[in-house]
């Protein structure tokens, strides 16, 4: 289950981004709404202190006027509300918002709002709250003092009252505070606030997932790079999406090695199958020879005069098929190289001396030269061998009747081996496709020869390549002098 | 009517007779009779202060100019019945004929019984306060002839400001009063002019 899980992690991956995305959005809210009922909580804690502050005057400076003068409280109640409403406006003016007043004897007397936009017009108190105030002076007459706060749509009502013993007054202190709690602009906010949350936490997750993908593909191309040089080479296989893809490169590539391999095979039965033909003609000749030796003693020891040289001859035409059978073998097919530093002269001369009598049948002419001492390398015998056989054969056959091949082996940091025929070289644009699987200019070719000798020569760690600058069709084996991987 | 203006003129010559012979005593007379009466009494109470306190002051002289008006317009409205205008008018005239009398005491330098700094302080503070009223008192008064009142009001107060910050606690404290009693007169005056429900008469 993990395993299904880990191989669409990307999918996991959006899937987690969207419910992350509906969290932080809904915290968005939470967070919001919190923040708007703290920010309410200030406003109208702002709002209390004010109108708390505002009935305290109220109160003293009513208590004052008592205090100072003997005949207050024998005042008209018309005349004390003209008087009171002058300790109001002078209160009052410092609590900007705030109206209040005092209620004495079931009475609303010396109301005033100086910070009113139009004060002139505020000469009575507002009807709406007037039940509210009532009620709060009547409990602050128990009490001394009642706050009481009334919630409306989108605005809430402070109001404080104090209640002065002495005077049997109730001085009260009103203000409104809009803007609070209107329950559809609120959530008009809200909605924003998680949309724009949302949509920047798609922004991030978008951008999340383009670099996850960038750093996928980007593992992906070096690992190419790298498999066009080294074939062992694997792609690291993650656990997401751009994984499968990864796993399809590498299960590409084993097949393309198993495919390699088998066109190696393949290529190496096509050079035995040449080489049959090529040396059909040499096991006849002993077969031949074998034959007339064996009919000529039959007849001298008819003649009771048995000639012992005709088994001599007999013996030796064996020895010489036991030789070709011996070359035969030397075509071992997939087994590794066996790599061991030795001269190369003998594996030369073994591979010229296989093809001989097919050139010689064609009038070609092989030749066969060391300079600069004996030159020895690493290498596989058996491999050089069917690379030489290649490169003879492709030579003998390129020429039709008559001309020549010249095997040169040489060197100076690395052993080479020339092989150059008397045919032209090999024009600019064929020389590009030479080493080419499935390329050949033969109609009945497989194209598989070279591709498959310069394989054979780089794992020994040579190389074979098309001489450029010879006048005619030239090839060039180089081999290391140590030992591969040393 | 007549039964009135009988009154009356008991009530303005008796007192009259009694003030000369009780100079400088303070004693506190019973009132008695009816309202009207009383006030006409008061009235005459207030003319005779208002002359004994006279000051050659330009200030002084403007607050008693407006004592005597209000007086004769107290006389006026008692005439014609209307008992709550000529008392709060008498009453405005009363509070600015103290006025005149602490600026009298200003003068004094022979006072030394003043309140303390701190006292002083206190009574500058109230005294701000009542002042804030004064322009709303003169509006409810519908008195054009108020507004100087409110002016004299807040020179007086700056008066006695400058003096608590001189330290000079004799004028301090009387022009803080001074000060005081305008406002008060300008309250008096916006009662003048409010309807009252007067209650009624025992027969």
């Amino acid at each position: 289950m993990w395993k299904t899980l880990a191989g669409r992690r990307m999918q996991m991956q959006l899937v987690l981004i969207c419910i992350t995305g509906l969290l932080i959005a809904a915290l968005s809210v939470f967070l919001i709404s919190d923040a708007v009922r703290g920010a309410e909580q200030i406003v109208l804690g702002d709002a209390v202190k004010a109108v708390d502050a505002a009935v305290e005057e109220l109160s003293a400076q009513e208590a004052d006027r008592a205090e100072q003068e003997a005949d207050w409280n024998g005042l008209a109640l018309e005349l004390k509300d003209v008087s009171l409403r002058g300790v109001s406006q002078a209160v009052l003016r410092s609590y900007p918002g705030v109206e209040g007043g005092y209620w004495w004897n079931s009475e609303f007397l010396g109301y005033a709002f100086p910070t009113h936009i139009n004060p002139e017009q505020k000469t009575d108190v507002p009807a709406a709250e007037s039940n509210e105030i009532r009620a709060a002076a009547e409990e602050s007459r128990r009490i001394a003092s009642a706050r009481r706060i009334v919630r409306g749509s989108g605005e809430a009502v402070v109001i404080a009252v104090r209640y002065h013993d002495n005077t049997d007054m109730a001085a009260w202190a009103m203000k409104r505070v809009s803007g609070l709690g209107d329950a559809r602009q609120q959530r008009r906010r809200l909605w924003l606030a998680a949309l724009v949350s949302a949509a920047l936490l798609s922004l991030m997750a978008t951008l999340a997932t383009a670099a996850g993908l960038e750093r996928g593909v980007s593992r992906i191309k070096q690992g190419l790079a790298v498999l066009e040089r080294d074939y062992q080479h694997r792609i690291p296989e993650t656990l997401d999406e751009l994984g499968h893809i990864a796993r399809a490169i590498n299960q590409m590539v084993v097949r393309r090695e198993a495919l390699e391999k088998e066109l190696r095979r393949e290529d190496r039965l096509r050079a035995m199958g040449r080489l049959v033909a090529a040396v059909a003609h040499e096991v006849r000749n002993p077969l031949n020879g074998m034959r007339l030796a064996a009919q000529l003693l039959k007849k001298q020891m008819a003649q009771d005069r048995p000639d012992g040289r005709q088994l001599d001859s007999i013996i030796s035409e064996i020895d010489r098929l036991e030789a070709l059978v011996r070359e035969f073998l030397a075509f071992d097919s997939d087994r590794p190289p066996s790599m061991a530093f030795q001269p190369l002269r003998p594996t030369v001369a073994r591979a010229v001396k296989l093809v001989d009598s097919q050139a010689a049948r064609l009038g070609i002419t092989i030749t066969m030269d060391e300079q600069g001492g004996e030159a020895s390398a690493c290498f596989d015998e058996g491999h050089l061998t069917q690379v030489l056989l290649n490169l003879l054969l492709n030579a003998i056959e390129s020429q039709g009747s008559g001309g020549w091949v010249r095997v040169e082996i040489g060197g100076g940091n690395r052993a080479e081996i020339r092989v150059t025929d008397s045919g032209p070289a090999i024009p600019p644009d064929e020389q590009e496709r030479l080493f080419e699987m499935f390329y050949s200019n033969k109609p009945n070719g497989a194209g598989l020869g070279l591709a498959v000798s310069r394989e054979l020569i780089r794992q020994m760690g040579g190389d074979l390549t098309y001489d450029t600058h010879q006048e005619n069709a030239s090839f060039l084996v180089r081999m290391p002098r140590a030992n591969h991987g040393e | 009517m007549k039964r009135l203006a009988a009154f009356l003129v008991v009530a303005l010559i008796a007192p009259a007779f009694v003030s000369g012979q009780n100079k400088g005593v303070k004693k506190k007379k019973k009132e008695e009779g009816p309202p009207e009466v009383r006030l006409a009494q008061r009235i005459e109470k207030v003319r005779n202060r208002l002359a004994e306190v006279a000051v050659p002051d330009n200030a002084a002289s403007s607050l008693e100019a407006s004592a005597s008006q209000y007086l004769g317009e107290a006389e006026r409205r008692l005439a014609g019945g209307q008992l709550p205008a000529a008392e709060g008018l008498t009453q405005a005239a009363d509070a600015l004929t103290r006025a005149v009398d602490h600026i009298r005491h200003s003068r004094d330098v022979n006072r030394t019984d003043y309140p303390s700094r701190q006292e002083q302080a206190a009574h500058l503070e109230r005294a701000y306060f009542r002042l804030q009223q004064a322009g709303y008192f003169q509006a409810q008064s519908k008195d054009p002839r108020a507004k100087h009142l409110v002016q004299a009001a807040r020179q007086f107060y700056q008066k006695a400001r400058q003096a608590y910050d001189r330290r000079e606690s004799r004028d301090a404290d009387e022009f803080t009063k001074v000060s005081e009693e305008i406002v008060k007169a300008l309250e008096h005056l916006a009662h003048t002019s409010t309807p009252v429900r007067e209650p009624p008469r025992l027969k």
